[in-house]
């Protein structure tokens, strides 16, 4: 009874989160930003949060992004800038950020890391494996 | 049991209407046209309905609630994801016995839907996925109804530090009983400090409890996990630091089994090179039994090894000596594409030392073919006096299981799939399967259909 009341108290304590009135802060998005910032924004992007730890940090956000196969030339750098060249090869096609502004650049890398995410998710629905045949209790 | 399921039916028709709806009224442009949230095809009546509806969060219609972000909305809107899954496939030994007598058709299908609402320095996120499961064969005959409802609240107390807190909560039939379901709860949550530039601290805690209605709650626990970790920068490419975790568990009819454990140990990630990244732990976990001195004193160590080959391909090495518990995970809320075989270890509780190496990669021709395989082999060890409560001699087991994926993306919604894995217990000496399924081997190949909006 006990763990039921918890269990309910932390929906209820969701549901009062999710009923907090939104407000219109600057966008964490911005030119300049560190390659950590920039992978942490793109796991909020692509809509991964609960993959990751609930506080997860730039280090996190870029294992997660190396394991899809998500690294800019000279690998990650997490206290670097992530500059114009760095988000070009973060493309399926370099050449087709040539002459991009910052932002159309994010844009597009936010498309094409977003298709790799969504690939990789089919990967974890799959049915239940077999289980052991009647297992013995202890 | 009845009612569960007659709910189960109700919210599947609900989210499959629901969910046609939107796939069908939806904008038809797919995202591989241009910008997301550019649009680009016709709207529907009900689309073009539903966008005069304004949301309360962001004064836009309601109907972009349902539509792709641009990079601009992101953290500001918030979303609805309705996403279905379906699975079909064989497996040669369904049940995993000795012999290979037991084929079965597997299936799943999975409907679900994300509602998350980003504001300002709060995010909030909720998932509810209903699962149906169903195993035919000429032997085995098997429906499991499972509700998976996970929520996520993420706070930016400053620009140093984060706060988390995460719940799932999972209520379902055990597979191949009749009427036992069973609950699952983890609550988790977590802070994150920047101390200095260099020195990140985390502390975290985990509260985890399982209900089982049926085997007389012989496996019902409560277990609180806590730990901490600090991440030094000791130079661009080189990261260390010390790990502790706390842990006790208590089992609710069976106190011999009831423990607490420490862990100490330090951890440390090393950029090699560019696109090759290696990670390594090394600790001691001691283990303290409520009853009796059946303690337990191991050293755990881990590598791993990530390494990318040109643009499109992929590849991770890891290997890990662990001191872990037997549970029974083949009907839990999976996440883990990967061996799931190995994952699933039985309920005749026994303290075991694993070792487990495995690899895996992906190549991805482009974006909207890629190609996978994996190959995960664990070595099991346990003494007689590790098998608590329960009878039974020293254990020595090897498992392996390997696979290939291919995934083919249609469009913007919708995924297809198929998956061929092979897996194998070589040996089972004194597993409490011994003579029915300690051994087993099976072939399984599966096909399916993902569709995201």
């Amino acid at each position: 009874m006990t763990r039921k009341t918890v269990a309910f108290g932390i929906l209820f304590a969701f549901a009062l989160l999710l009923t907090l009135p939104g407000s219109s802060q600057a966008a964490d998005l911005k030119q300049g930003m560190t390659q950590g910032d920039f992978a942490a924004w793109l796991i909020k992007a692509i809509g991964a949060e609960s993959k990751l730890p609930p506080a997860f940090g730039p280090e996190d956000a870029i294992t997660f992004l190396t394991q899809l196969g998500s690294i800019p030339e000279g690998g990650w750098k997490k206290n670097e800038e992530m500059t114009t060249q760095g988000l070009t090869s973060l493309l399926e096609k370099p050449e087709e950020g040539a002459n991009l502004s910052w932002d159309d650049l994010v844009q597009k890398v936010y498309n094409h890391i977003q298709k790799i995410f969504d690939n990789r998710k089919l990967g974890t629905l799959r049915i239940h494996s077999a289980t052991p045949a009647d297992p013995e209790i202890a | 049991m009845k009612k569960m399921q007659k709910r189960g039916e109700k919210w599947i028709g609900g989210l499959a209407v629901l969910f046609v709806a939107f796939v069908t009224l939806a904008p038809a442009a797919t995202a591989d046209q241009g910008a997301p949230g550019a649009g680009g095809g016709g709207e529907g009546k009900l689309t073009r309905a539903i966008n005069k509806i304004k949301n309360p969060f962001s004064g836009s219609g309601l109907g972009d609630l349902f539509g792709d972000q641009s990079a601009a909305d992101v953290g500001h809107k918030p979303r609805i994801r309705p996403h279905f899954a379906f699975v079909q496939g064989f497996n040669s030994n369904a049940r995993l016995g000795n012999r290979q007598v037991d084929e079965a058709w597997q299936a799943r299908m999975a409907p679900g839907i994300t509602l998350s609402i980003p504001s300002g320095k709060l995010y909030t996120e909720v998932d509810y996925t209903y699962a149906f499961t169903t195993t035919q064969g000429r032997r085995t005959h098997d429906n499991t109804n499972t509700h998976n409802l996970n929520a996520i609240a993420r706070y930016d107390l400053s620009a140093d530090t984060t706060v988390g807190v995460g719940n799932n909560f999972q209520i379902s039939d055990v597979p191949g009983t009749s009427g036992d379901t069973f609950t699952l709860n983890t609550t988790t949550a977590q802070v994150r400090h920047r101390l200095s530039p260099k020195l990140n601290a985390s502390l975290g805690d985990a509260v985890q409890w399982f209900n089982d209605s049926g085997t007389s709650r012989q496996h019902d626990f409560i277990d609180n996990g806590v730990s901490a970790g600090l991440t030094y920068d000791a130079t661009s490419d080189l990261s260390v630091g010390p790990t502790f975790a706390w842990n006790v568990r208590d089992f609710r009819h069976i106190s011999e089994k009831n423990y607490w454990q420490i862990q100490p140990g330090i951890g440390a990630s090393y950029r090699l090179g560019p696109k090759t990244t290696l990670g390594g732990n090394f600790g001691w976990a001691y283990r303290r039994f409520e009853k009796g001195s059946n303690n337990e004193s191991e050293l755990v160590y881990g590598v791993t090894a990530s390494h990318m080959l040109g643009r499109k391909f992929i590849w991770s090495l890891a290997y890990a000596k662990t001191l872990t518990d037997t549970f029974d995970t083949g009907f839990v809320f999976r996440e883990l594409p990967q061996a799931v075989a190995l994952d699933n270890l039985d309920r005749d509780f026994r303290v075991l030392k694993s070792h487990r190496i495995g690899t895996a990669a992906t190549y991805n021709f482009n974006e909207r073919n890629s190609l996978g395989a994996f190959g995960d082999f664990q070595f099991i060890n346990a003494d007689a006096k590790d098998r608590v409560g329960g009878a039974g001699g020293a254990q020595d087991e090897k498992a392996m299981e390997v696979g290939a994926r291919y995934t083919y993306r249609l469009n913007r919604y919708l995924s297809l799939d198929v998956a061929y894995s092979f897996g194998r217990r070589f040996d089972g000496q004194g597993n409490p399967q011994e003579g029915r399924a300690d051994r087993y081997t099976f072939h399984k190949v599966t096909g399916g259909v993902n569709i995201a909006v």
